[in-house]
């Protein structure tokens, strides 16, 4: 289904382009702020707790202060409900106070139950999600990757398209979320270590698959889907690739959430986007059901797929031929590249 | 000898009883002067040329097939004829007791010609007409104005007229007076025109130079016409003339032209016309940076029109029009959408008062767009079809009266949306959304009425009926929830020529116009439309991807009612033109979307739809000067237009249920166009433009979701982008000497966007890492030079 708003998007890059001479022009306009609102972000899944639950505000967020205080929402009490079953509390974080843990190991997701989120607010008020159902998931049943090499002249690196292969159930109304991460080779020129030599001018950085990656059946009911492409994985060096795919089911509310989510982070500006609108989640407040917080609480089961692409078909010699110095950023490359690794994470 | 005396005098006494009866019967019977004007260069019948009685203060003008009649008591008359672009005439005209026939030739006025622009109402018509808020355009002198890409644009042209807006530079379709730009009734030789666009939007698909008689009516829709709420635009293709055949060519930056006109047959009573245009974008896209010079595309358009004079009361017509586009993304997708409309009408006058006109028109619409990337291979299409049979009576049975009635029967097939894999490595299963049917019958009565010499009415009414017929499927939704998937109780199945829906009723159309003064009147008017179509699309311009839907259970159709009051008055002897124009406009039953709707291929498309109440008002004033070497329009209009949801449920909601202004309501206008006549044929033209920026949604809150912070767009159209405003002049050298003269050649030259304004299209916000952006998107950012060259031989 994104696919059709794409559509829409490429008439954009058309205006862009066939208005001769139109053009594209920071205007630094303030953003409104109106009454901050609660958003929720959260998804129990058939795997084993933990659960996380993130709470905040929505609000001015800059580049210095990812998080204010202000919209951190504390003290809330949190709870998720198995329809006709247990219900189990959330604790908060101490550390990161927007998150909300569940981590009792005897609770845990099953295919086919519906499961409920209740936080109730230190003020207060109370907000709830209908009981939102985990539904199946059919497994991976092949992931590959492919080569592609950027035109001639590109400063973007080449890349491996990852692909996946999995079977659409007969019945109408299923509903996919994939997401990706992965451990990718990057060089540095490393950093000087006196006599010692030199120091990490090569390290393993992480990498995410795009956040939202949805499809409905309503186009594919009951086929083999071939060749999803679901992450693409740079080649800064030539080195071993470590990549895992998870693929979720999403209820058709879950589905429609993360579409219009997708939609507006691709709004380009074109008179030909759809009319922007709040991403309605599904929490609301119980006394005043027309007051929807932000977010979603979804329920999916998930399927996982790993994958290592040993990069051996290409010749390093000519790859540093062909790009130069281009990805060899100056400095130690563990700290050039947050969250990355000296060794790769094995076993994969 | 006394009886034979007595038997003559007899004879003769009855005999002057006789003629004393007929010449009495004569003076109080008036006699009947008739005729035809027309157009000494073409040859062609002349409509609207107003014919001034001058002793009597009485006007009337000519039909649309250059004929005109009134009846006058005997004695000696001046007849002036005068019509916009020719030299008046006036005739000494002797009215005894046989009718009068005069044949009036009117000559081309060269300096006229080229002067007069854009005139909404014949000279003195402006004041003395019924109807108002109609705009006639001078096609003729459009090459005046100053456009972009060098390309003459009947539509961009109406732009410059108050009332007339739009959403964006270079999108398509237009809004009058606050209304959709799916309410505007686009009829080309009667057949309607479902999309106006080449290369989606930056043209409109009418070719300028085929076009005879560009008319739109903003308020007063004639009775003749329904279907659409907003208003109503005729286009005519050119008539051809009688006399040679005649060739022109033009070059442009963008496309190549060729028309053709003349008679076929010796006794030239069948005469044809046919012409086109060939764009050559591709040229100007490689220019582009990439990877946009790697898009191709490629358009065309044909006109032809046929016109059989069987005998002189006696005329066949036939159309033909065909407009196609194609647009090419590398290695993804193909769009591609055309129109053909073909019209057959027959014209009987029945007596020199009454003609009768039958006409057949066929109008198909068709979109496709073809994904061509790997395991997505895919065709999908969605198309309209209409069509019309039409009879019209015409009939002037007084000069106080001009009577028109007739009928209209129009299907309706509208396919909404299919999906075919095209290859079988593809992903994709074939979807086809059902077809929708539908029968619409229609009367109409109109009389223009002058009973007073200071008062004329044109009352007309019509009334409509509106079939939506199976096969088809409608799905029963659980009463007191909103319409969803999940509340579907079951779905209902209609065998073929049942009905799924009917609507209907009647349309007034009402007009007055009380004349003040020889030189003033005030007017006044009411119409009421019905809309069953329409054109499904949540973005703030019209594309291509757009649908059409047909009216069914769950669609109503819109009304509007439409009240407007105007003051008219010409000043220095019809050399000012000023008229000031006040309407409301009421709409229901409008097609708003919810928020996040699923538009294309959903089989359950009444679900994410939400009926809407609108409201528009607005002022138009307005000054034209159309003589003199210097003419041109001022105009001036306020005008607002506003939409509400109407719905019991608050999840449906927009805006909090709350009035919002809608995409296009753009308050202030301000418009001048001049002309300037410069000796050796050049003329000098600019157009000044400014209008309120268009509402927007900004976003009105950030959140991190996602670990990415997401913008919160929590009200619709509260905002607003900058106004616009640009300056646009064009140079147009024309080689003729005479009005007369057969060859000659035309080049214009303009600069668009002269002080390179860069008028915000559209202003967005991007989130870049923690912080949010905004960015001005403008089209035509700079000065646009063209250059356009044609020829007539």
């Amino acid at each position: 289904m994104t696919k059709r708003y794409k559509y829409l998007s490429i008439i954009t890059l058309l205006l862009a382009g066939v208005g001769v001479l139109s053009c594209i022009d920071p205007v630094g306009l303030p953003i409104r702020q109106v009454e901050p609102r609660l958003v929720v972000e959260g998804l129990i899944t058939n795997e084993p707790p933990p659960y996380v639950i993130r709470l905040s505000y929505s609000g001015a967020f800059s580049s210095t202060n990812p998080t204010p205080d202000e919209l951190v929402v504390q003290g809330a009490r949190v709870t998720i409900a198995e329809e006709g079953g247990r219900t189990v509390t959330l604790e908060q974080d101490p550390l990161t106070p927007t998150y909300y843990w569940m981590r009792d190991t005897t609770f845990r997701g099953q295919v086919g139950r519906r499961y409920a989120l209740r936080v109730e607010l230190p003020d207060g008020t109370r907000y709830v999600t209908a009981p939102e159902l985990l539904a199946e998931v059919p497994p991976i049943e092949r992931l590959y990757a492919e080569f592609r090499q950027q035109p001639e002249g590109s400063r973007e690196p080449d890349h491996y398209q990852v692909l996946l292969d999995t079977n659409d159930p007969p019945v109408r109304g299923n509903y996919y979320r994939w997401s990706g991460y992965g451990y990718v080779p990057h060089r540095s020129t490393g950093e000087r270590l006196g006599f010692a030599g030199i120091c990490c001018n090569w390290c393993w950085i992480p990498i995410y698959a795009p956040p939202t990656n949805v499809l409905s059946d309503a186009l594919v009911n009951g086929n083999r889907l071939s060749r999803v492409p679901v992450l693409s994985s740079p080649i800064y060096t030539v080195g071993r690739h470590y990549l895992e795919i998870r693929q979720y089911s999403l209820s058709r509310e879950a589905y429609q959430f993360w579409r219009r989510f997708e939609e507006q982070r691709q709004r380009t500006g074109s008179l030909f986007d759809p009319q922007p609108a709040s991403i309605e989640g599904n929490l609301h407040r119980e006394d005043q059901p027309e007051r929807i917080a932000l977010g979603y609480f979804g329920a999916s089961a998930v399927s996982k797929a790993r994958l290592e692409v040993p990069g051996d078909t290409l010749s390093v010699h000519r790859y540093q031929l062909r790009y130069g110095d281009l990805f060899t950023p100056e400095g130690n490359c563990l700290r050039l590249f947050p969250q990355s690794r000296l060794s790769p994470p094995s076993p994969w | 000898m006394e009886i034979q005396i007595l038997k003559n005098g007899f004879w003769k006494l009855l005999l002057a009883g006789y003629l004393g009866v007929l010449s009495y019967s004569c003076l109080a019977q008036q006699a009947a002067v008739q005729g035809l004007v027309t157009d000494l260069s073409t040859q062609q019948p002349l409509p609207d040329v107003t014919v001034l009685v001058r002793q009597h203060n009485f006007a009337t003008r000519t039909d649309s097939s250059g004929y005109f009649r009134f009846d006058l008591p005997p004695g000696e008359y001046y007849l002036a004829f005068s019509a916009v672009g020719y030299t008046s005439q006036v005739r000494a005209v002797m009215v005894r007791t046989q009718p009068v026939r005069l044949e009036v030739v009117l000559h081309k006025d060269i300096r006229q010609l080229d002067v007069v622009t854009i005139t909404d109402k014949k000279p003195d018509q402006n004041v003395t007409a019924a109807q108002m808020g109609v705009v006639k355009l001078d096609v003729k002198n459009l090459k005046n104005i100053p456009v972009v890409f060098g390309e003459v644009d009947v539509l961009k042209a109406l732009m410059l007229q108050p009332g007339v807006g739009t959403v964006g530079e270079g999108t398509s379709g237009f809004n009058v007076r606050g209304g959709r730009t799916d309410q505007n009734l686009v009829l080309l030789d009667g057949a309607p025109l479902f999309n106006t666009s080449h290369l989606l939007g930056f043209l409109s698909n009418i070719n300028a130079d085929l076009t005879q008689d560009v008319t739109l009516y903003k308020g007063h829709v004639p009775a003749a016409y329904g279907g659409r709420l907003s208003s109503l635009l005729q286009l005519t293709t050119l008539s051809g003339n009688t006399e040679r055949v005649k060739l022109t060519t033009g070059l442009g930056l963008m496309t190549g032209s060729l028309l053709a006109e003349g008679p076929l047959s010796r006794d030239r009573r069948l005469t044809f016309v046919a012409g086109g245009r060939v764009a050559y974008p591709n040229f100007l896209i490689r220019r582009f940076p990439a990877p946009t010079n790697q898009n191709r595309a490629f358009f065309y358009d044909l006109n032809a029109r046929l016109t059989y004079q069987l005998t002189p009361r006696t005329r066949l017509t036939t159309t033909f029009y065909h407009s196609y586009d194609t647009f090419k993304f590398p290695e993804d997708t193909l769009y591609g959408w055309r129109s053909t409309l073909a019209t057959v009408k027959w014209s009987q006058w029945l007596a020199p008062q009454l003609s009768l006109h039958l006409t057949g028109t066929h109008s198909a619409y068709q979109f496709e767009l073809e994904g061509i990337a790997p395991t997505n291979e895919y065709l999908f299409r969605s198309g309209i079809r209409q069509q019309d049979a039409r009879a019209d009576l015409l009939w002037t049975p007084h000069p106080a009266h001009r009577l028109e009635a007739g009928t209209t029967l129009t299907g309706y097939y509208v396919t909404p949306g299919s999906l075919h894999p095209t290859r079988t490595s593809s992903n994709l299963n074939p979807l086809a959304l059902e077809a929708e049917r539908a029968r619409e019958l229609a009367f109409y009565l109109s009389d223009e009425w002058t009973p007073l010499p200071w008062l004329a009415l044109n009352a007309g009414l019509r009334y409509a009926t509106f079939q939506n017929r199976g096969p088809g499927t409608a799905y029963r939704y659980l009463s007191g929830q909103p319409r969803s998937v999940e509340t579907i109780l079951d779905t209902l199945t209609y065998a073929r020529g049942q009905t799924l829906a009917t609507y209907g009723g009647w349309e007034p159309r009402l007009s007055a116009r009380v004349t003040l003064s020889p030189r003033s009147s005030v007017k006044l008017s009411y119409t009421k439309m019905r809309q069953y179509l329409h054109l499904i699309s949540n973005t703030t311009a019209i594309s291509p991807v757009d649908f059409w839907k047909l009216s069914d259970p769950f669609v109503a159709p819109q009304v509007a009612e439409q009240w407007s009051v105007g003051y008219f008055r010409n000043l220095r002897d019809n050399t000012y033109e000023t008229s000031l124009e006040v309407y409301y406009k009421d709409l229901t039953d409008l097609v708003e979307y919810q928020e996040g709707a699923t538009l294309l291929l959903n089989p359950a498309l009444e679900a994410d739809l939400l009926p809407a109440r609108g409201r528009a008002y607005g002022l138009e004033v307005s000054i034209q000067k159309s003589k003199g070497l210097l003419t041109g329009q001022l105009s001036y209009t306020y005008s607002r237009t506003f939409a509400r949801a109407v719905t019991p449920f608050v999840s449906e909601q927009i805006n909090q249920g709350r009035w919002y202004a809608a995409t296009f309501d753009r308050p202030h206008n301000l418009a001048l166009s001049t002309q300037w006549k410069w000796p050796r044929g050049w003329t000098f033209g600019a157009n000044f433009v400014y209008t309120s920026g268009r509402p927007t949604t900004y976003p009105d809150g950030t959140y991190r979701l996602n670990d990415v912070v997401v913008l919160d767009y929590s009200q619709r159209n509260a905002d607003r982008l900058p106004d616009y405003h640009r300056l646009d002049v064009a140079f147009t050298k024309d080689t003729r000497r005479q009005p007369e003269q057969e060859r000659y050649t035309t080049w214009s030259f303009s600069l668009y966007n002269l002080y390179a304004r860069k008028n915000p299209y559209s202003i967005y916000f991007r989130q870049e890492g923690l912080s949010t952006r905004s960015y001005r998107l403008s089209v035509f950012g700079t000065i646009i030079p063209s250059l356009s060259w044609k020829r007539t031989f």
